[in-house]
């Protein structure tokens, strides 16, 4: 009998670790999913009834859009804005309406505080507080150059040329631009913001001028942490001077054609100076399919004789164009739809104080022309945050 | 034995060896069955008010353990996320009841460490070479510990030498990843004279990325600790002892990045932290099982990270700086059936976090320093009491109250009460409610990181409020047997006005947006345990333990990120031939929520060692952790896995004198 008790308290341990053992498996198949499939979201498939669901949210306000000149709204109270002149030096109003371009009062536009960011998803308007955005921009100038790199994103947050090649028009003459890279190595390190670049004059005879390469062109701007007023480089196509400026001392000097400042190329004329500079992407319709490991594939060397095959004629029919005002609402319009149709999401917008955000969303334009929207059918809602 | 208790009830700074030895009332068999951290007075673990749990340094060492994180990483009723607040292989941060960060408060001998990495104790830097055992006391525990202790207190306890003339414990292993660990002791003891010294020493390469990059998922690692310790008698009833430890930890990450139309270039991302601490303690043999003890410390934290391109000057260093000096006098009053406990904590701290960037310039290298940080200096005073009043041995009631007055913003009360019913000898019934806060750390309060450049700024805010929490905690032991004990438990936890950056709240200044810390967090969290401990023979020992986790952002009305809700533990220890041991230990970790589109994977893992005595009190062992080679993937966010994966290790262990006195 003792032998038996002995060994039976081990089979009594061994039956309860074996139940528990089984009890705790089942037990784990579970999982936490309380909480989710109960959220609901507003998805914005097309833009009709999901957008003027979530629009509801916000106050309605209809602005006329001449074919030419500007109009300004001041979002608090919501109405027009009368703005007699200097519109730069103006705080009576928050966005400006110009063709199919929106301006806030801030940056380039305006000596406010304003800014934009967008586009968000309409589910924006459920809430009372602005939605989570990266970052809220002022208005600054661009143009041609604007989409010259593809940015790929975490973890390697770099900046690869396109590749295009750019038209850069002085009076009747013609530079084809390429960039090469970004970045490279001053004291030491691999630096962002060092441009290399190619160009060369187009003439009319469909010879091109000798090429010239650039490198370390410096828009490091003074880097992350230097003040705004530090400058940049820019450059005379004609003359190959470098001179540094900053952005002010930039947009009021005639001795450059490009500006480049961190990610961003200037052209010298009508918001970026006082030249009359244009430019244009000679490849801007191939942005859409363009990806960004096909981007990456490319090289300078694989792209030179792109570059060398452009010639005066590449550039005849197209729109040159100096410097425009580049807001947060730069994509508000979807211009593959005609007419010109508003694309179904919402923008955070923060008015000329600085203080107070606000959504604001678009139903479809009236009375559309190929100039201005007609009729923008716009939706504003106060937002904290 | 009882030598030992008493030695373990004055390690744990409770009370003088000498009036450890008049008090110990508890017949314990060994003396790592002795718990102080619940209460702060000396129970046998099984039987204690407030449940704590143990590990020792020999079950660490069974685990494969070379730091604290290691040691606890299996460890039921909690979770050890190594590197999930930082880069990988970073801190390893304990979550307790699903807190973490600084919601569990990790002391070493009674002490608050300092020198948090993003909030968190990297419990990876802590080495076991001379530790005694951990405890873990689960819930709120500010009643007896104050800031930090919402989540529950992990408790790290040294030990004095415990025999006459020369001791001494070595042990050195090697691993994979040319991993070394080297950790020895050597003491001696006369009387009640003794002085020790301890140094330990740990290296490992790091862990690549991707096979065609010098990148490291995990940096290459090195930490090193020298202490030494002392201990006498001035008189019959008053004893002193010395402490001072050094802890040197250095980690060399490695990452490349690609510069288009230039190629690839390295970043190193070196950290060093130093971290010293110096204590001085007076105990006094009141009689009668009453003691009074003075605690006398001073901790000073310095860490550099700091992320520069290869072979140039070209990068950022950030150094924290952050220092503590606290006194502390406590009181035990044993009076029959009643225990006072009564004392007061006085502390200051210094903090400051600067950022040095060195920028390449048209005209030149360019450094600017700013302060991410203002120095801050924290001033707190905290009296505390508890009565330990037993009814019988059927049933102790454990009231509790500890007050905080802090410099920067007033005071707070954490009350707690905690009882333990033992209606047979065979049951131990145990509950208690308290309250837990946590104090603003000078980072929440004072921190400036700014990204205007990229439109926001994070910034601290003075006017900042405790976080406050309630939680209870209720347990039932059964001990079916001397070879079989059943534990249930559960708990609840509320908690009030959590800091957190208010992401929803920015306020903007022009195109500036400025995201503050703020309390409007609030959390529940619930839980239950069961576990059973059995010995199917008398070389046969094994354990199983079930988790399982529920958790609420009530803001957000989402579980909390990163919480498994259901983690199972067994393990199995055997010493089937004579002089042989196999030690094997199993982990099942559930899927946990980490945002609305992202959940961490489940996943296991399977430990197992042998050994072989090789003489008296020595070892050869080896082993394998994570032998399923679980480990995270690269870039995946919230990914709770080891990050390390298998790991291989053999090594010999040793203490002297090997012939034990009986």
């Amino acid at each position: 009998m003792k032998k038996n008790a002995r060994s039976g308290r081990p089979r009594l341990a061994a039956t309860i670790f074996a139940a528990a053992t089984f009890a705790v498996l089942g037990a784990a198949a579970c999982s936490d999913t309380a909480g989710e499939g109960a959220r609901t979201t507003v998805t914005s498939t097309d833009g009709g009834t999901d957008a003027l669901t979530s629009f509801s949210l916000g106050t309605e306000f209809r602005v006329n859009v001449p074919d030419d000149g500007r109009v300004y709204v001041k979002l608090s109270p919501l109405g027009m804005a009368t703005v007699e002149s200097a519109p730069e030096t103006s705080s009576a109003w928050d966005l400006a309406f110009e063709g199919f371009d929106i301006a806030t009062n801030g940056g380039v536009s305006g000596a406010g505080k304003g800014g934009s960011f967008g586009p968000v998803d309409l589910v924006a308007f459920v809430a009372d507080t602005a939605p989570v955005i990266p970052f809220i921009s002022a208005d600054r100038a661009g143009g041609a150059f604007v989409d010259w790199y593809m940015y790929e994103g975490a973890p390697t947050h770099a900046l690869w040329s396109r590749y295009h090649v750019f038209g850069v028009k002085d009076g009747e003459r013609i530079f084809k631009v390429q960039v090469l890279t970004y970045y490279g190595q001053r004291d030491g390190a691999t630096i962002s913001g060092l441009y290399n670049i190619r160009y060369a004059e187009v003439l009319p005879d469909g010879s091109s001028g000798t090429t010239t390469e650039l490198t370390n062109l410096d828009g490091t701007a003074g880097g992350a942490a230097a003040p705004p007023s530090s400058p940049s480089e820019c450059l005379d196509l004609v003359t190959g001077a470098r001179t540094m400026l900053t952005e002010i001392e930039a947009r009021a000097s005639s001795a450059w054609h490009l500006c480049f400042r961190r990610q961003s190329i200037s052209v010298n004329g009508e918001k970026g100076g006082p030249r009359g500079i244009t430019a244009v992407d000679l490849e801007e319709d191939k942005m859409t399919g363009e990806n960004i490991d096909a981007v990456k594939a490319l090289t300078a060397a694989s792209q030179k004789s792109k570059f060398d095959s452009a010639n005066y004629a590449s550039f005849a029919g197209r729109t040159f164009r100096g410097d425009r005002v580049i807001s947060g609402l730069d994509q508000w319009v979807d211009r593959t739809k005609t007419p010109f149709l508003p694309v179904d999401s919402a923008w955070v917008v923060v008015d000329q104080a600085g203080t107070q955000k606000y959504l604001l969303g678009f139903a479809p334009f009236e009375n559309p022309t190929t100039r201005s929207p007609g009729t923008v059918v716009m939706y504003v809602k106060p937002v904290k945050g | 034995m009882r030598t030992e208790t008493a030695a373990m009830l004055c390690l744990a700074g409770l009370t003088s060896a000498r009036n450890a030895r008049a008090q110990v009332q508890v017949k314990a068999r060994d003396p790592d069955t002795v718990v102080v951290t619940g209460t702060r007075t000396p129970e046998q673990s099984q039987r204690s008010t407030i449940k704590t749990d143990v590990v020792t340094r020999d079950e660490a060492e069974r685990r494969g353990a070379t730091n604290v994180a290691e040691a606890l990483q299996s460890q039921p009723g909690v979770q050890v996320n190594p590197g999930a607040y930082g880069y990988l292989g970073g801190p390893s941060a304990i979550q307790i009841q699903g807190f973490d960060l600084q919601r569990v408060l990790i002391l070493e001998d009674g002490e608050p460490v300092v020198g948090d990495v993003g909030g968190a104790i990297d419990l990876s830097s802590l080495p076991i070479g001379d530790i005694r055992r951990i405890e873990i006391v689960t819930g709120p525990t500010s009643a007896l510990y104050g800031s930090s202790a919402i989540g529950g207190v992990v408790n790290i306890l040294t030990s004095p030498p415990i025999k006459e003339g020369a001791s001494g414990r070595a042990r050195v292993e090697g691993r994979n990843r040319f991993g070394l660990l080297a950790q020895g002791n050597g003491s001696y003891r006369r009387g009640d004279t003794w002085a020790g010294v301890d140094v330990n020493f740990m290296r490992q390469d790091g862990v690549g990325r991707l096979a065609k990059l010098p990148d490291l998922q995990v940096p290459d690692t090195s930490r090193s600790m020298v202490g030494v310790r002392a201990g006498t008698s001035l008189s019959d009833k008053i004893d002193v002892r010395v402490r001072a430890r050094w802890f040197r930890d250095r980690s060399d990450g490695l990452t490349s990045k690609v510069a288009p139309g230039v190629g690839n270039y390295i970043i190193d991302t070196p950290t060093e932290t130093n971290r010293f601490t110096l204590h001085f303690i007076e105990s006094i043999d009141l009689g009668k099982g009453s003691s009074l003890r003075f605690t006398l410390g001073r901790q000073w934290s310095d860490s550099t990270t700091a992320t520069t391109q290869r072979d140039s000057a070209v990068g950022e260093k950030r150094d924290r700086e952050h220092r503590m000096q606290s006194f502390e006098t406590v009181g035990t009053i044993a009076n029959g059936k009643r225990t006072w406990v009564a004392g007061v904590r006085a502390q200051v701290e210094d903090f400051s976090q600067s950022l040095e960037k060195t920028e390449s310039t048209s005209t030149g290298l360019a450094s600017s320093q700013i302060e991410e940080v203002v120095p801050r200096r924290f001033g707190s005073v905290a009296p505390y009491a508890q009565l330990q009043w037993k009814f019988g041995d059927k049933l102790t009631v454990l009231p509790g109250l500890r007050g905080e007055f802090y410099s920067l913003y007033g005071a707070a009360a954490t009350p707690r009460l905690a009882a333990a019913v033992r209606p047979t000898k065979k049951w131990n019934i145990r509950a208690s409610f308290g309250r837990g806060f946590r104090a603003p750390s000078a980072k929440e309060l004072g921190y400036t990181f700014d990204h205007s450049i990229y439109g926001y700024r994070i910034l601290g805010a003075d006017n900042l409020r405790p976080e406050t929490s309630w939680g209870a905690n209720a347990d039932v032991t059964f001990q079916a047997s001397s070879k079989v004990r059943l534990r249930a438990g559960t708990f609840m936890n509320w908690v009030h006005d959590l800091i957190d950056i208010d992401i929803a709240n920015g306020t903007s200044e022009g195109t500036v947006a400025d995201y503050r810390y703020r309390n409007f967090g609030r959390a529940r969290t619930f839980g239950a345990q069961a576990d059973i401990t059995a010995d199917f023979h008398k070389n046969l020992h094994g354990e199983l333990a079930y988790d399982y986790l529920w958790t609420r952002d009530d803001v957000g009305d989402q579980p909390l990120s990163g919480r498994p809700p259901h983690t199972i533990t067994a393990s199995l220890r055997a010493t089937p031939i004579d002089k042989f041991e196999a030690y094997a230990r199993f982990r099942l970790v559930a899927d946990a929520y980490v945002t609305t589109d992202t959940r961490t994977p489940g996943y296991s893992t399977l430990d197992l060692r042998v050994g072989r005595e090789l003489w008296k009190k020595s070892q050869a062992y080896g082993g394998i952790t994570n032998l399923f080679d679980v480990h995270q993937t690269q870039g995946r966010v919230g990914d709770l896995r080891p990050p390390l994966g298998r790991i291989f290790y053999v090594g010999i262990r040793s203490e002297f004198p090997w012939e034990e006195d009986e």
